[in-house]
């Protein structure tokens, strides 16, 4: 029964012409633009429209997928034909996309991912629900019916639901997040590169900005700078006010209806408020854990944990939207430490949180971070002082001092901060690292699972006697490596290096 | 380096060939620069009216000194430059001259590897080996200033173990 053909549903073309449409939207609306002096020039618009529409249509129809007894069939294509096999053991993910007209119409798009990472390797749009699920349950019989002779009885425990998250929780998410003032930032670049909508942007903050400008040289005239001051403090505490609504906001968009299920050894993530996205990922193809708390995070008893998978997308493929991103990203978006800790078991049996013989980084730690900012503060402070002298001293030198003073005993309270929260653990085969002053990041990575080692000495370290611990793993940001320990002490760094080098090479 | 290698490693060797690479590129690259800064404090000292005498020797200094540090930097960095193969483990490349870094690169995580030789290289014999893992960030580690040969036959000699082990 499972040898069968099957096709995508009769819906697909709609959705096939909306991406083809996309692609075409440029020279369609040139040839309307251009083209409006002629008289018929709707005719001529619908020409290429209704080629397109066609094509789709055929598109569609021919495309069909066999689930067979040891690989995924996908034959496509309407003259140049493409046959794809895609064995079930390089399947690693299916994850599914469903905008709001999906939705409306019952029907879901699924991806099919492999362990290759990057585009995914097969694409079905659209299927219908059953048809979707029906998909997801053969693939996950057949991995499941292969390595069966490894893995003992595997009588497909229910699927159980690890975490979720309701409205209140949601709403501390959106409180938390910064979303909304990217969001705002991203409007704003995109404003700003456009002519038209920067002239327009202009036109309409140009008497905003008039009026705030007159209403200050009316109050600074009568002298009334407390007011002023006020009404200042005022407009700033909205405009925040209004940026952790938009947050907010957006929070509800991605996150609503947020559930991490697990499914033998599958985790499965669905969220969204219009459009909704499943997405899954293999425990052992987990490669980095991050737990984030970030101040505010702290003040709500909260934290985030993020996780990166082997062969995902990961950091290509961002959404700055209301609709979340494709790729398993995080485990929990918002969970109490309790909760993360009890997530990241399920993950490492191995970890035990309360057991956690947390040891400080090497005692230099604090003349490193020190030094490390003087470098760059203080010839910034002189460069200050020298322009203050150039113009006969506008801030009397007193004051310069002062701040620098001040700012002296900010860094090293910072320093210290640090030093004093700065510690790695290992139990087992497990490598923790704790970070940070404002934001704390612990970060997780098993041994076994890292790719590669290195340390790293600048002068300046080399001076303390401490070195760099690195390492990547799979999967991780292209930006910054998964594991950057700075300020081990030489000794401690190699027997560390070591015991991991080890632990690679047993791992296979 | 302080640390110790494993009693089992042994030293890859570097062609003097790598030495005067590095002496051209960063010889040049020094003069190049000085050459670029010296012209700008000529200009500055014309503008400022000093006698011409002066205004070549500002031009040249930078030059000079520009150049004869790329030259001995080379030196530096070609004496610290160590690759070390770990039978049946790995490799380790030291590099670094102020900025200096241990890459542990482990056999069992080897994705592919290549030879690579660019038209110098050709001249004198030379060719980099490339080792490329499945990380993401520090993915690829260059061995440069092997003999050809040898080159090749490291990467015979780690590919069937990179092939056992993924099977």
């Amino acid at each position: 029964m499972s040898e069968q053909r099957r096709h995508l549903h009769p819906l697909s073309s709609i959705f096939l012409l909306g991406s083809a449409l996309r692609q075409i939207a440029l020279p369609l609306g040139a040839m309307l633009f251009f083209g409006r002096d002629a008289n018929n020039w709707e005719a001529w618009a619908a020409l290429p429209v209704l080629g397109v529409g066609a094509w789709t249509v055929l598109r569609a129809r021919f495309f069909h997928y066999e689930v067979g007894e040891s690989e995924l069939l996908v034959r496509e294509g309407v003259i140049d034909r493409a046959q794809k096999h895609i064995p079930f053991t390089r399947i690693q993910g299916v994850s599914q996309r469903r905008i709001l007209l999906h939705r409306l119409l019952g029907v879901t798009e699924v991806r099919i991912e492999s362990a290759a990472g990057g585009k995914p390797e097969a694409v079905m749009k659209v299927l219908s629900l059953p048809a979707a699920a029906e998909l997801e349950a053969l693939l996950r019989d057949k991995k499941c019916a292969a390595p069966a002779t490894l893995s003992g009885p595997t009588a497909a425990p229910a699927s159980s639901v690890l975490h979720a998250l309701p409205a209140s929780e949601i709403l501390r998410l959106g409180l938390v997040s910064n979303r909304g003032m990217i969001m705002v930032g991203v409007a704003f670049g995109l404003v700003m590169q456009n002519d038209t909508l920067r002239f327009n942007f202009g036109k309409l903050v140009r008497p905003l900005v008039r009026w705030a400008g007159r209403l200050m040289q009316t109050q600074v005239e009568s002298g009334n700078a407390w007011i002023l001051a006020a009404g200042a403090a005022l407009g700033l505490l909205g405009m925040l006010l209004l940026l952790r609504l938009l947050s907010v906001l957006l929070a509800f968009f991605r996150y609503h209806g947020f559930t991490l299920a697990r499914d033998g050894e599958r985790l499965l993530a669905q969220q969204g408020l219009l459009t909704v996205v499943r997405n899954g990922a293999r425990l052992p193809r987990l490669q980095r854990w991050e737990l984030e708390e970030t101040w505010l995070h702290r003040r709500f008893g909260r934290c985030r944990l993020a996780v990166s998978v082997a062969g995902s997308r990961h950091g290509q493929e961002h959404a700055h939207g209301a609709s979340p991103d494709t790729g398993f990203e995080e485990l929990a978006p918002i969970a109490t430490p309790a909760q993360a800790q009890a997530l990241l078991r399920v993950c490492i049996p191995a970890l035990d949180w309360d057991r956690l013989n947390w040891r400080a980084l090497h005692p230099a730690a604090v003349k490193r971070r020190l030094f490390g900012q003087a470098r760059w503060v203080v010839p910034a402070l002189l460069a200050c002082a020298l322009a203050d002298a150039f113009y006969a001293w506008p801030l009397p030198w007193p004051a310069l001092v002062a701040i620098a003073a001040l700012l002296a005993l900010a860094m090293l309270w910072h320093a210290r901060a640090w030093a004093r929260f700065g510690a790695i653990a290992e139990t087992g085969d497990v490598l923790l690292y704790r970070s940070g002053v404002w934001t704390r990041r612990t970060i997780v990575v098993v041994g076994a699972r890292l790719q590669n080692l290195r340390l790293y000495s600048s002068p300046l370290d080399r001076s303390l006697g401490i070195v760099h611990l690195q390492a990547d793993t799979q999967g991780g940001s292209r930006n910054h490596r998964a594991l950057d320990i700075p300020c081990l002490g030489r000794g401690a760094a190699d027997t560390l290096r070591a015991s991991l080098w080890q632990r690679i090479q047993g791992a296979v | 380096m302080s640390s110790l290698p494993a009693p089992t490693a042994t030293s890859l060797p570097k062609l003097p060939a790598l030495l005067t690479v590095w002496r051209y590129v960063y010889a040049s690259t020094g003069t190049i620069s000085g050459m670029v800064a010296g012209a700008v404090l000529a200009w500055m000292c014309a503008k400022l009216g000093a006698a011409s005498m002066i205004l070549y020797a500002f031009a040249l200094l930078p030059t000079l000194a520009l150049g004869a540090f790329g030259f001995l930097y080379a030196g530096k960095k070609y004496s610290n430059y160590q690759a070390e193969l770990h039978a049946d483990q790995g490799v380790v490349l030291y590099d670094g001259v102020w900025w200096r870094t241990e890459a542990w690169v482990p056999i069992a995580r080897l994705q592919h590897i290549d030879v690579s030789q660019g038209p110098l290289d050709r001249r004198w014999g030379m060719a980099t080996l490339t080792l490329q893992t499945a990380g993401t960030h520090d993915h690829a580690t260059r061995i440069a200033g092997l003999p050809v040969a040898r080159a090749h036959a490291l990467r015979a000699a780690l590919l069937p173990q990179t092939r056992a082990r993924h099977e």
